[in-house]
């Protein structure tokens, strides 16, 4: 095989792993005194088993939550861990930062951090001497050549970092999260940057929590999770599957929140709840199917709410009230009450439970919550009314798109076309 | 080849911008490098002549010799074994050779070495001693042996440091109690002779003691006393920079 034909970095089956002791010992005394104890660690799989390959000139972007090994990942790949097992090639020169402005000196002057930089990124002082007054004009700081770094703005300072490391020779860019700094033309000025670089063939590898750089320049993307590769290709595809953890954690997030949410205390904020109190609602119950709590649903399955109140004194012409709207955008999606549903009810008096049942619910995939009210004499008298009920998530198992699934079938003919030309 | 030089190239502008920030914002810039020895001399001078002055010739040559060599073995022992720590942004993020670290530092103090030779030799020439060439290249050589040593230490130390933190105090007692161990304000021949021999269990007397017998005395040091110093020297080399590739590896996960 050709040099140029082999993939300029190949990860095959790199594990790392971070042993972090429950008592961290630093000191002689500390390992002196507690060697008899046996030490125990906390095992920490930051990078389970990774593989995958980079080609020339591709732009990968990698990406995935907070925690999920993308440091690792790079430290990996620019040298500074080694993995405990699989290995690495790298065919080529990897420009070996992982932070803009490595070993920066407030103290020096801008024309001094820029041999110091430059020569640490790899530039010879030729190097640097020929681009000297490129790098400055791209950081627009030639006025401040001879300032001291420590009056510089935290913006100048990451444009000349950037403007150095831009211009360090070398086959793979390794860039970590660089994009969120610098104003919004600084911003654009650098994706003008990654524009040529990639017409130029450099390798990057951009690390970013932002979609919208990895769509924009990436060829290739890698989605990282618990220490896993779990997506890698396309973007786009890449992309999808990270939102669809977002959400899942989302889903845990509002879950956890639910548990939490106690419909007693929501008089806590009167702004998400009010009425005269003559009646209050205790308690609401999301359930499944199977009559199971949850605040997880499915589309075209059943949903059902249980709510329990306690009048505390006699209720004529009682009303009971649901509505949902999604969580994202407010969205209407349904309201319904006994009175318009023209259910007659009894008075009311003490503690007792109403619900309402979807055999299939027709919401499709999204973040929902209800408002749920108690009233009489249809909506004239508000007993209890909580604007900012239980939140519940909707999931679904096609990828469909909207709010709700309309129940359709598809037919398609093919022989009708060409009998209508003829 | 290319990458040998570069690392040099990363080493010379490490060590020159920290000498560089040593000096930097005070008054007297980079002549505190000079006035430092200087200053310390003159009181020590004060001090012991009493004492020392009337037993050996050109005690205060002897005395400032010994003084430029100590604070060198001193100032370098400690910047190259905190050296990694203090520069765990670049071992964390840059994959430069990390053994470029702690030489640099040490080239950093082996630049104010230089500029206290510069006085030492002012001095010897005032009074009027001036070394044949041949006792000067001794003295170099010497001076490189030492410059292994420190070497090896540094390795050693740096890398142990992260994981001994406490290595850093200890070494600056064991520093504070060489001195005394080392001939640096005394003569050896201070010492009653039964007593001596304990004092050249410590490598640092020889070294001493042979410098300024090659710079004052123009003798030459038998070949069997400096033997047993490069013996050390290597060995200190060889052990630091083991001990250094094998921990360098995970140094990053630890600083």
């Amino acid at each position: 095989m050709s040099k140029a034909s082999q993939p300029i970095i190949s990860v095959r089956g790199v594990q790392k792993r971070f042993l972090l002791p429950h008592i961290q010992r630093n000191t002689l005394r500390e390992h002196l005194f507690s060697f008899m104890k046996k030490r125990t660690y906390e095992e920490y799989n930051a990078l389970r088993d990774i593989s995958f390959e980079v080609e020339r000139g591709d732009f990968l972007g990698i990406i995935g939550r907070n925690g999920c090994g993308k440091s690792t990942l790079l430290k990996i790949l620019a040298g500074v861990y080694s993995p405990d097992s699989g290995e690495v090639t790298v065919r080529g020169r990897v420009a070996p930062f992982l932070e803009l402005g490595v070993g920066f000196q407030g103290e020096l002057t801008a024309r001094e951090n820029i041999y110091l930089n430059g020569t640490m990124l790899g530039m010879s002082r030729k190097d640097i001497e020929e681009r000297f007054d490129e790098i400055l004009a791209f950081a627009e700081l030639e006025r401040f050549v001879d300032a001291k770094l420590k009056n510089f703005s935290s913006g100048m300072v990451v444009r000349l970092a950037f403007s150095i490391a831009i211009r360090a020779k070398s086959d793979v860019l390794i860039l970590d999260e660089v994009l969120a700094v610098g104003d919004s033309a600084f911003q654009e000025k650098c994706f003008g940057v990654f524009e040529r670089l990639k017409e130029e063939g450099t390798t990057i590898i951009l690390v970013s929590h932002g979609k919208d750089s990895i769509e924009r320049f990436c060829n290739k993307a890698i989605l990282l999770d618990h220490g896993n590769i779990i997506a890698q290709g396309a973007p786009k595809q890449v992309l999808y599957a990270y939102k669809e953890i977002l959400q899942e954690d989302e889903r845990e997030a509002t879950e956890k929140a639910n548990e939490e949410r106690v419909v007693e205390n929501a008089q806590v904020n009167p702004g998400t709840r009010w009425g005269d109190g003559k009646a209050v609602i205790d308690a609401v119950r999301l359930l499944d199917g199977n009559g199971k709590e949850t605040t997880l649903f499915h589309t075209d399955e059943p949903m059902r709410i249980e709510v329990s109140y306690t009048a505390k004194e006699p209720i004529a012409e009682p009303n009971f009230a649901i509505a949902i709207h999604r969580t994202s955008d407010n969205l209407y999606c349904f309201d319904s009450n006994t009175y318009l549903n023209q259910i007659k009810l009894a008075p009311i008096t003490g503690a007792g439970t109403w619900s309402i049942t979807f055999p299939t619910l027709p919401l499709l995939r999204g973040g929902f919550y209800m408002k749920i009210g108690l009233f009489s004499d249809y909506c004239d008298q508000t007993h209890d009314f909580i604007d900012q009920g239980p939140e519940f998530t909707v999931d679904s198992p096609e990828h469909l798109h909207g709010t709700m699934r309309f129940a359709h079938t598809w037919e398609i003919n093919k022989k009708t076309y060409p009998e209508l030309h003829a | 080849m290319q990458s040998l030089r570069h690392h040099l190239e990363i080493l010379r502008t490490l060590s020159l911008t920290d000498f560089k920030l040593r000096y930097h914002g005070s008054l007297l810039g980079y002549i505190w490098a000079l006035l430092k020895p200087l200053l310390i001399f003159c009181v020590l001078y004060l001090v012991f002549q009493f004492m020392f002055g009337s037993q050996v010739e050109y005690y205060a040559l002897r005395l400032l010799t010994g003084i430029i060599l100590w604070s060198f073995f001193a100032e370098a022992t400690n910047a190259g074994m905190n050296s990694l720590m203090q520069r765990a942004n670049i071992v964390t993020k840059l994959s430069v050779p990390r053994w470029i670290i702690p030489l640099a530092s040490i080239a950093t103090s082996a630049l104010s070495l230089l500029i206290n030779l510069g006085i030492l030799v002012l001095f010897f020439m005032g009074n009027g001693k001036i070394p044949s060439v041949g006792a000067l290249l001794y003295a170099l050589a010497l001076l490189v042996l030492l410059f292994v040593i420190i070497i090896g230490f540094s390795l050693l130390t740096s890398v142990l440091l992260p994981r001994f933190r406490d290595l850093g105090q200890i070494w600056e007692v064991l520093l504070n109690a060489l001195m005394y161990a080392t001939p640096v304000i005394y003569p050896i021949t201070a010492i009653p002779e039964s007593y001596r021999g304990w004092f050249y269990l410590n490598p640092l007397t020889p070294f001493f003691e042979h410098i300024r017998l090659l710079l004052i005395e123009n003798k030459y040091p038998a070949m069997q006393e400096v033997m047993p110093l490069g013996t050390i020297a290597l060995a200190t080399l060889f052990v630091g920079w083991i001990v250094f590739n094998t921990l360098q590896r995970t140094i990053a996960e630890q600083l």
